[in-house]
């Protein structure tokens, strides 16, 4: 017992140490800062490459460490989060992803991909109690995050730029009229931030021993959880979210063993929101309309077909691509197709009721498990399995999220993030019926009488199909009276709840028409690829999702085409450079939000 | 938004699209004629890991290919011609996999696949690669299902992990009673400790406790506790290098002192644990001062290109791997058909593992394998001189 505790709070320091520059950059500039994962990894990639290559003394390492990550702070705020953030948060949160994607690639170009030894500085093993070891290295973690803690606290209390912070962080218009140099007070905080995540890096690859170039995103996350479940913006609350992750992991692991370290960790990030809808220690974020989409619903006008742009997609997109696509072509169609049938389905959700929920991959996996066991265990045609595998991810995803309605903001998105997460945990804990981990082979493939639908070609030609029943139904779900009240919600939820809408009631509904796309999306994947594990459905994939929709425009049903084609797509071409082609594709994601920040079918009203 | 601009919009989509389409047909068209061409290059696919967080072992892959296709095209390749090979990053990812599969079938110069490192990869493409009677050679696919559920199209040189970890626990049952086990909670790592727990029965080894531990994790320390408290006098890893690293030095962070066994046989591993896991003994493909002349030209010849690398088991698989499916393309033929005949037909393949070898053509592995003990001593594995 003793000893899980200890084990619980030594990882909680590496945990707390790595949430305070996050809660610090969203308290400044309110903006999820998903690169600072990759600053993270790579203050500790240096560190190594300092230390061990060039045999740089520790202290001297420190500080090139605190300069490279400082300075790469103050670029992403120069360079991507400000020009964004004036336009809209969510762009800025998303661009924020590419940059981690860009940075993780570079750097594990630069110094190649293998996980290395982090050259022990400080003892890491010189103490113990009991028989628990740990090391100098530990105290001195500890110790930093305590004054890290105590100085910025002091700092933002007490220091004229630190309170110039705190003014930003609240109102950064009236900041601004107040005379205070709002811009360079973000700057500020980012390069604090951001050097805090180098130092960070450097003390958890000395606490776990070893670095690579992506150890960053792991760690990465539960900090992010971390920071949430304190209360984002609130530093004492990432110290303390931390370490209580880091303990309730520990006891949760010794119990019910090394598999549900997701489900916990998200069932108490949950459980926390649902009693304080603000973090630990974080303000209760008052009845506003999300801060991610609520100002921009205006910004634009969706660009319109016409009967005869209408009739020229439906031309391409049936008859000229299957004719002419060649195997490989249409197998990358499926996937774009299948993509943005899920993203059509969510921009209800996301565009609608104004959700940003990043937990997309959670109802797609249900989607994708109901359909192929139905089909394997109890041999329903794929006609069937499929709007059942549908129906089976919005009943689930609604129960699953029933609860998370009234947390609001950011919040939310972290929430849906964890459940999505904890649905794809449960798919592989459930293994007798699921069987977990080993993923379920010999799906089978669809079947009109005894033809075997099973081409490229066949694939293509019913996801093109279920797209435009998609896009019809959406569409027309828009126009009418549900999809009115819906839009209401999302646009002004102030308002539409003063109206006697009963606001929660219409989010779940949403997120249940989008969970039933982006099941009928799942199912079509299961009996395509034939195969399908609990992995495929990651973080990765709600992003992309949410990548999709934000890219097209989070209100534009079409849209979601348009950046599943364009996401998709993206990464197939840029398959000529494998080296470049995350980076090239992280820059492409950066330039079009850039350029069209309300989506990419969007025009300027 | 005027009718002209709209219009001018949508026929640049449907532009852009058919550009991208016809852009995509005819590099298909350009490469089916070059491989058609008598006299032109002979092309093996390459489906790996090139970026992601496996892309260690796509590097490893990529130094065992470029020795040997050295060696390969300056015997004249496969009959005169010479010898290519095209890679394409999966990320080990299974639905990359399906993709890099599609593209290999239709360019009609590649006439085998090679890969991909995961079995569940490989698995996941395997129906594409079988429609198009190509041969799919998993070489790192330790997955009995790989070659057990596929088709005369999958075959592999990777030895089973139902003979992995029957070795396993016969040696460690040479050091240990009682053990406790930890495993990668992943398809492989899960059947490879069903393996083991068969065999350690078989063997009378006592397991005290086991439990799984998710290799993207960096703390397994509560997992360990009750491994230790089990009080067993062996810890056993079933995983890879990265992971066996982290478990191998929190094992002795929890106050651990007791025999470790598992790892792998990377520079990952023997650098980050060559404190915490002396001692450590496991099955290797090779070792550096194996006397045995395969092992001796190999090791040169590998020295002799990359004076700063480290030859190991996954180079020599790579190394292994195309020499094997180049031999099958030489008695069989230079085609999709060949390359099948060939490996159906020919009765010794060459190999740094194990010498001359043959493959059993019911279960399409190896004939017979042996393994080597390797004792990990002063961060080197080296023959164990108790073998």
């Amino acid at each position: 017992m003793l000893d899980t505790l200890i084990a619980g709070l030594l990882h909680g320091n590496a945990y707390a140490l790595v949430a305070v520059g996050i809660s610090l950059i969203f308290g400044v500039t309110n903006v999820v800062n998903f690169a600072h994962m990759s600053v993270f990894g790579l203050g500790a990639m240096c560190a190594w490459f300092f230390i061990a290559d060039l045999r740089w003394p520790f202290w001297a390492t420190l500080a090139v460490v605190v300069a490279v990550t400082g300075l790469t702070g103050l670029l992403i705020n120069l360079l991507v989060v400000r020009p964004l953030a004036r336009y809209l948060p969510i762009a800025a949160l998303l661009a924020t992803y590419a940059v981690a994607q860009i940075l993780d690639s570079v750097s594990q170009w630069v110094f190649g991909p293998r996980v290395r030894p982090f050259p022990e500085v400080l003892p890491t093993d010189d103490l113990h109690i009991g028989l628990m070891r740990f090391g100098t290295s530990d105290v001195v973690m500890l110790a930093l995050t305590i004054a890290v803690m105590a100085a910025l606290g002091l700092y933002l209390k007490f220091g004229k730029s630190g309170r110039a912070i705190r003014a930003t962080s609240q109102d950064p218009e009236a900041a601004l009229q107040m005379g205070i140099p709002v811009g360079r007070i973000q700057h500020l905080s980012f390069v604090i931030a951001s050097a805090l995540g180098g130092v960070a890096g450097v003390f958890v690859a000395l606490y776990t021993g070893t670095v690579s170039p992506t150890s960053g995103a792991t760690a990465g996350l539960t900090a992010f959880v971390a920071a949430t479940l304190g209360g984002l913006g609130s530093i004492p609350g990432a110290v303390i979210g931390g370490f209580v992750l880091g303990v309730a992991e520990a006891f949760g692991v010794s119990l019910f063993g090394g598999s549900v370290d997701d489900i916990i960790m998200f069932a108490i990030l949950i459980l926390v929101l649902l009693v304080r809808p603000g973090g630990l220690l974080g303000r209760v974020p008052v009845l506003a309309p999300e801060p991610m989409t609520g100002t921009f619903l205006g910004r634009g006008r969706p660009i319109r077909l016409g009967r005869w742009g209408l009739v020229a997609v439906l031309a391409v997109g049936g008859v000229v691509i299957p004719v002419l696509g060649s195997r490989t072509f249409l197998t990358i169609g499926t996937q774009v197709l299948i993509y943005a049938i899920i993203g059509a389905g969510f921009t209800v959700t996301a565009g609608q009721s104004g959700v940003i929920a990043l937990g997309q991959a959670g109802p797609i996996a249900l989607g994708a498990y109901a359909s192929a066991l139905l089909a394997l265990l109890a041999h329903w045609p794929f006609w069937v399995s499929l709007p059942v595998g549908g129906l089976v991810a919005a009943v689930g995803a609604s129960v699953l999220g029933s609860a998370l309605w009234r947390v609001k903001g950011h919040y939310i998105s972290i929430a849906t993030l964890g459940m999505g997460i904890v649905t794809v945990a449960i798919l592989r804990v459930a293994e007798p019926l699921t069987r977990g981990v080993y993923g379920l082979y010999g799906i089978p493939t669809p079947h009109i009488g005894g033809l075997a639908l099973d081409t490229p070609l066949a694939f293509y030609l019913i996801d093109f199909l279920v797209l435009v029943g998609t896009l019809a139904v959406v569409v027309r779900l828009r126009s009418s009276h549900l999809g009115r009240v819906m839009s209401a919600v999302g646009s002004d939820e102030v308002a539409a709840y003063a109206s006697g809408i009963r606001v929660r009631d219409y989010k779940a509904l949403a997120f249940a028409v989008s969970a039933f796309f982006a099941g009928v999306g799942g199912a079509l994947l299961a009996h395509q690829y034939t195969y399908i594990d609990p992995d495929l459905f990651g973080l990765t994939m709600s992003l992309l999702v949410l990548t999709i929709v934000v890219l097209g425009g989070v209100n534009v049903p079409f849209g979601a085409v348009i950046g599943s084609i364009v996401l998709i797509g993206a990464l197939e071409v840029f398959r000529v450079t494998p080296q470049l082609r995350v980076i090239l594709y992280g820059l492409a994601l950066i330039l079009v939000v850039r350029f069209r920040p309300g989506g990419a079918w969007v025009r300027r009203a | 938004m005027s009718t002209v601009r709209r219009r001018a919009l949508a026929a640049g989509a449907a532009a852009l699209i058919a550009v991208a389409l016809t852009g995509c047909s005819l590099s298909e068209g350009g490469s089916g004629s070059g491989g058609a061409s008598p006299g032109g290059t002979v092309y093996f696919g390459v489906s790996a890991p090139v970026t992601g967080n496996l892309a260690e072992y796509g590097r490893l892959w990529k130094l065992g290919f470029e020795l040997a296709l050295d060696k390969i095209n300056a015997d004249g390749g496969i009959d005169g011609r010479p010898v290519g090979l095209k890679w394409e990053d999966s990320q080990s990812d299974p639905k990359q996999s399906v993709v890099v599969a599609q593209k290999f079938v239709a360019d009609t110069s590649v006439i085998a696949e090679l890969g991909d490192f995961s079995s569940n990869a490989s698995i996941a493409a395997s129906p594409t690669y079988t429609a198009a009677k190509l041969v799919q050679f998993g070489f790192t696919n330790s997955n009995p299902d790989f070659t057990a559920k596929g088709t005369d199209y999958q075959w592999s040189t990777s030895l089973t992990q139902d003979f992995f970890q029957d070795w396993n626990a016969r040696t460690v049952k040479k050091y240990a009673t009682t053990v406790s086990v930890v495993y990668q909670e992943t398809d492989w790592g899960k059947s490879a400790f069903g393996f083991f727990a068969a065999a350690a029965k078989k063997y009378g080894l006592n397991i005290a406790y086991s439990s799984g531990f998710d290799p993207k994790g960096t703390d397994f320390r509560p997992t360990l506790i009750h491994a230790r408290d089990a009080k067993p006098d062996a810890v056993v890893h079933i995983g890879y290098g990265p992971d066996g690293v982290l478990v191998a030095n929190q094992l002795r962070d929890v106050g651990y002192t007791g025999r470790f066994f598992g790892g792998q046989n990377v520079p990952e591993f023997t650098s980050g644990a060559a404190k915490s896991a002396d001692g450590d003994v496991i099955s290797g493909a090779f070792v550096t001062e194996d006397p045995a002349a395969g092992v001796q030209s190999f090791v040169t010849a590998f020295r002799a290109k990359y004076p700063s690398e480290e030859p190991s088991d996954f180079i020599v698989y790579a190394y292994d791997a195309l020499n094997t499916i180049v031999r099958a393309a030489r008695s069989g033929g230079a085609s999709r058909e060949g390359v099948l005949k060939g490996f159906q037909q020919s009765t010794t393949f060459p190999s740094v593992q194990w010498g001359d070898f043959s493959f059993n053509p019911q279960t399409r592995r190896p004939n017979n394998p042996t393994l080597k003990a390797l004792v990990l001593k002063d961060g080197k594995f080296v023959l164990d001189a108790n073998d």
